[in-house]
């Protein structure tokens, strides 16, 4: 038994460093611009696809794939800010539209790479996966690079807002936006930036994703789920809140597979997300908005 | 003129606030702007520094007409903008906060971090820390580094000693002081403290419901003797 | 011609469905994205009875009602406490986990494939299993439905619903309990939502969690969108159009090939008729106010005696069980305390509020006068001090509880219902009303429509009495700044509260207004009305205030006439610093 529960502790750690991945590329943009960005499931679709057409059909090397991906994700992520929430910003409209718009956007999406793509699951190679094993625990080299990969973005991504002129400018805008607006920090061009920054992010974790799986038109919902616990358990707008919340989802998703179906995991997520929301409303770490 | 206003409208679609105001500032000059609240002070400032687009009239600065100029133009031409409140970003550091004032500057801000330290040396020893454990008058005296880090020629301060106890309000007047003798920077300021805005600026203007109905050089508004009437 | 008909139930049985939402999204404006939760509570209960138990539908459907309205309390309670997004959020976990649950437990509900052979609809023990004779039945549920949400939304309760989605804090400064409103919305709205359940599950004769999924709330969210936020007809119009027209799709060359994936196509086509929607007209296919036209305004005129006897207090009808004495001071309050972190927003602050007298607090910028407002309203909580409203202590109570008592307010910002007509807005003031009160909705309408006709009557006299009475049938939003300031002053009327707290009524108000503020405000006073006024103009100030209370930095500094205070040098000092 003690083996079984480190192992699925293991699993737990590296499924929570995806989901930590996944729940930064949205709380970004989230936290900053205020919009609930469904549609961001999309860029998920968009990575795997695109890493598969580049590396499987157009038989490049796996690199490029992954540059391809973050690439089109981007473009992906500004034609939707540009393209629909801008305008519905100018107009001054109400939440629930934006959010009905974000919404009608994503599925539009997805029916959309379900008509060009089929629905026929597609398979990403191209990385050489390995069984690593360590005592009675075992994984394999893509689970431990999509860790690594994961927690040095997030690292990446956090002394970059800590640092940087355009990452503190990214910050400012989230936490007062009518000052920055005073400084002269421009609102458009920070929301131009937050989203690449989150569709880039996405787009890495979404290629990591279908490495390990597949890539086919529905699977951007189950991964932007991860994302919402995960900012909301942690924190609107914190890093610590993003990577402790990703780890214990992963680590609660796993660990109950010792004595529960897997059918139990979504419910198990939402449940602890429920009792997050209920008992510490702002999230473990406490959020901006 | 160094800063003027022409027949200046301000409002929101369903309500015009300020009514076709005519103003000027000299050059390294302190102006005030007083009144009761609600009389469209905050207004006319945020007009000037386009937060707010004038529905209305022009604005004039060094000889350019500067109506409707969006606050990043209005920040590189020279002028800056201190709101009433709610001007600082809290999560971040007092130097993070200055850095981000230097947004728009191209060149390097470490000599003028400088200056800003020794205009207010609290901010060089509090610059590592969170700025929202800052006291409401070192707030102020971020705020205002954060917009003098900019060289700016022309200031617009909204009630810059609201909430301060009267001797930082003294301090901080004295800084203003210092700064436009140093710089030659011009000041318009909304003073809700009458004496003050009379002692510190060399002219006043009066507004009430949205119009100016005086407009006054400092020292003979203070020999009034009433002043009930212009609230 | 089967077919045709298996498509009118189903479009009718999804419009009972996108009507219990549209209660919560359009009229109520929480937004909530898994209702199709209660849809499958409704259709699981109800058919597993059947399946198990051999139960007739119409007892399955009633334990599926009572299951649903029990979950839709219990969401409705973190709901009350979190706002916008973290709604979404808690509706979509809600949804996930009843899926899962109905997932998991396979022995039960067939787990993902669900359960196959429920009995049929079933009316005195003639099966109905076929569309033709199943759609008596549905179209008369549908009615039934769809009869329940129009008296609902069509009603005193129903205007709360809409003022509580316009601006929730001025709902409850009238009086409203909005937390009572939200868990009774969220009830209703799973309550339809399982009837519609149950038929559905009778009518396919299976039933599996597949259909209930967060995909089919989002379906259902845009069925209330694009036919248009409150408007029930709209969600009517919706599901007509995105159920019928997407199967018209299915007869398009290559369809049956399965060259082109249909129902791919339809999603795609639904997702970006949601856009361009959203874009194009966000209020919907029929928007809110086309139901409202040509309503007919059924009042009487008034007289001007009738008008003095409305506006009077009227002591011994309204304030039951409080004092009936004739109170010199209706409100005092005594050492009020509130702190923020380190300051003192409001330090030791005591005063009475004289009967038929305008009382104003003047003072600078952060002197904490609205913070005593929203002290005495129960709108922020009191640290330490004592409020009596007519002998009877009010501190730290609800705002809604203090309304009734006899206290209402304004605010500083213009706080309207913007999306409601100006009649309506007044009409929300009007008190408790017993059409807010659902028992009385559908069991007794007579005291209802007579309630209504006479708030109707009242409500008109109050706008006659504000100078808005030409303006009572149009949208709040609509207008005038000032006209919007005069239609706060009528809702304040319509209160019919003793006490009331005015809060900078003329700021931004063109000074060829002020006047008919003024005059309206005294006579307010005349008529008995205790009045107090937070006001920075002077000139207001000195003309309609009969007494004053000088704050600054949180503590009453002095106490006079208006004509006294301007005099005292000291607060001259302190105001002006001179």
């Amino acid at each position: 038994m003690a083996a079984l529960l480190a192992q699925l502790a293991v699993n737990g750690i590296m499924w929570g460093a995806l989901y930590s991945l996944l729940g930064l590329s949205w709380n970004i943009i989230y936290s900053t611009t205020g919009i609930f960005h469904f549609a961001h499931a999309l860029i998920f679709v968009a990575a795997g696809y695109t890493a598969v057409l580049v590396t499987m059909n157009a038989g490049l090397p796996l690199p490029l794939g992954f540059i391809a991906a973050v690439a089109a994700a981007v473009f992906l992520g500004w034609a939707i800010e540009r393209g629909i929430y801008r305008p519905l910003r100018i107009l001054g409209v109400s939440h629930i539209v934006i959010f009905v718009a974000s919404l009608g956007t994503l599925i539009f999406g997805e029916a959309l790479a379900h008509i060009i793509f089929k629905p026929f699951p597609r398979r990403l190679s191209g990385f050489p996966v390995e069984a690593i094993n360590i005592g009675a625990i075992t994984f394999t080299t893509l689970q431990l690079t999509t860790s690594v990969i994961s927690f040095i973005t997030i690292l990446g991504v956090w002394q970059y807002l800590k640092r940087t002129k355009s990452g503190k400018a990214i910050r400012a805008v989230g936490s007062n936006p009518e000052m920055a607006e005073v400084l002269g920090i421009g609102r458009d061009r920070v929301f131009l930036l937050v989203f690449a920054l989150g569709s880039a992010m996405g787009a890495l974790a979404g290629v990591l994703y279908t490495l390990d799986s597949v890539a086919h038109p529905h699977m951007g919902i189950p991964l932007i789920f991860p994302a919402f616990i995960v900012t909301f358990m942690g924190g609107v707008g914190s890093i610590p809140g993003v990577v402790a919340a990703g780890l214990i989802l992963g680590l609660s998703e796993n660990l109950s597979q010792a004595w529960l179906d897997s059918d139990y995991m979504v419910m198990i997520s939402f449940a602890i997300l429920l009792a997050v929301i209920i008992l510490k409303p702002r999230g473990l770490f406490g959020s901006r908005r | 003129m160094f800063m003027e206003l022409n027949d200046f409208e301000v409002g929101y679609s369903k309500k015009v606030i300020v009514h076709g105001i005519s103003m000027r500032i000299g050059e390294g000059e302190i102006v005030s702007i007083i009144g009761h609240n609600g009389a469209g002070k905050t207004t006319t400032l945020k007009g000037i520094m386009g937060i707010l687009r004038p529905l209305r009239g022009k604005v004039v600065f060094k000889g350019q007409d500067i109506t409707g100029h969006s606050p990043l133009e209005n920040v590189k031409n020279g002028i800056s903008f201190l709101p009433q409140d709610r001007f600082i970003f809290p999560e971040l550091s007092v130097k993070e906060n200055l850095d981000l004032g230097a947004y728009t500057v191209e060149d390097d801000i470490n000599s003028r971090l400088e200056i800003i330290y020794q205009l207010f040396p609290i901010l060089k020893e509090r610059s590592g820390q969170r700025s929202s454990t800052l006291s409401g008058g070192e707030r102020r005296m971020l705020g205002l580094g954060m917009i003098l880090i900019t060289r700016p020629q022309l200031l617009l301060l909204d009630e810059p000693s609201l909430g301060l106890a009267p001797v930082l309000v003294t301090t901080l007047l004295e800084s203003l002081r210092n700064i436009r003798d140093s710089f030659g920077t011009s000041i318009l300021l909304v003073e809700q403290n009458v004496r003050q805005a009379m002692e510190f600026a060399q002219r006043v203007y009066v507004m009430k419901m949205g119009s100016i109905i005086l407009e006054e050089k400092g020292e003979k508004l203070l020999q009034r003797g009433e002043w009930w009437d212009l609230f | 011609m089967d077919y045709v008909i298996h498509l009118i139930i189903l479009v009718l049985l999804y419009s009972v469905v996108a009507i219990s939402l549209n209660l919560l999204v359009g009229f109520t404006g929480l937004l909530s994205v898994g209702h199709a939760a209660f849809f499958g509570i409704g259709a699981f209960a109800s058919g597993l009875l059947a399946y198990y138990h051999g139960v007739h539908f119409l007892i399955g459907m009633l334990a599926g009602i009572v299951i649903a309205i029990i979950a839709g309390a219990l969401v409705s309670i973190p709901a009350l406490r979190v706002k916008d997004e973290f709604l979404v959020l808690l509706t979509i976990g809600f949804n996930m986990v009843i899926f899962g649950f109905l997932v998991t437990q396979q022995d039960l509900t067939g787990g993902r494939w669900g359960k196959v052979g429920i009995p049929a609809l079933s009316f005195f023990g003639i099966n109905l299993a076929t569309p033709a004779k199943a759609l008596p039945i549905v179209i008369l549920f549908f009615a039934i439905c769809f009869a329940i949400g129009w008296r609902l939304t069509h009603s005193p309760f129903g205007r709360v619903l809409k003022a509580m989605r316009d601006d929730e804090n001025a709902a409850k400064a009238f009086g409203k309990n909005i937390f009572r409103f939200k868990v009774l919305v969220f009830s209703l709205g799973a309550g339809l939502a399982a009837i519609a359940g149950s038929l559905w599950s009778h009518y396919h004769a299976y039933v599996e969690p597949r259909a209930f999924t967060v995909n089919e709330s989002i379906f259902l969210l845009a069925l209330v969108v694009i036919g248009g936020s409150a408007n029930l007809w709209g969600s009517v119009l919706a599901a007509l159009v995105l159920i019928t027209i997407p199967e018209i799709l299915t007869f398009l060359p290559g369809a049956e090939t399965g060259e082109v994936p249909i129902s791919a196509v339809r999603i795609a086509i639904y997702g970006a008729l949601l856009v361009v929607f959203m874009r194009f007209r966000p209020k919907g296919l029929l928007p809110e106010h086309l139901s409202f036209r040509g309503r007919k305004l059924q009042y009487l005129p008034i007289t001007a005696e009738e008008k003095e006897n409305i506006l009077r207090p009227d002591e011994t009808k309204r304030y039951s069980g409080l004092s009936g004495e004739k109170n010199e001071t209706p409100l005092q309050i005594e050492g009020l305390y509130k702190h923020f972190g380190g300051l003192k927003a409001v330090d030791n602050v005591s005063l009475d509020l004289p009967k038929g007298r305008i009382t104003a607090l003047i003072g600078p910028n952060g002197a904490g006068k609205t913070t005593i407002f929203n002290l005495i309203t129960g709108f922020l909580s009191v640290d330490s001090g004592r409020i009596h409203l007519r002998g009877r202590e009010i501190t730290n109570q609800p705002p809604h509880r203090i309304n009734h008592l006899g206290l209402a307010r304004s605010f500083q910002e213009v706080r309207i219902f913007r999306n409601m007509l100006v009649l309506d807005n007044v009409l929300v003031a009007c008190g408790k009303q017993k059409g807010e009160n659902l028992g009385d909705l559908f069991f007794r309408p007579w005291r209802v429509a007579l309630e209504e006709k006479e708030n109707c009557r009242l409500a008109m006299a109050y706008l006659d009495i504000v100078g808005l009475s030409e303006k009572a049938e149009i949208l709040a939003n609509d207008l005038a700044f000032a006209e919007q300031k005069l239609l706060m002053l009528a809702c304040l009327l319509a209160t019919r509260a003793e006490v009331l707290l005015i809060d900078e009524v003329v700021s931004g108000i063109d000074p060829g207004s002020i006047e008919r503020f003024m005059s309206l405000v005294r006579q307010l006073a005349n008529w008995g009305k205790t009045i107090c006024i937070i006001e920075h103009n002077i000139d207001v100030v000195k003309t309609v205030a009969d007494l004053a209370y000088f704050l600054s930095e949180g503590k009453v500094i002095a106490v006079g006439t208006p004509d006294e205070l301007l005099a005292d040098p000291k607060l001259t000092k302190i105001y002006f610093g001179i």
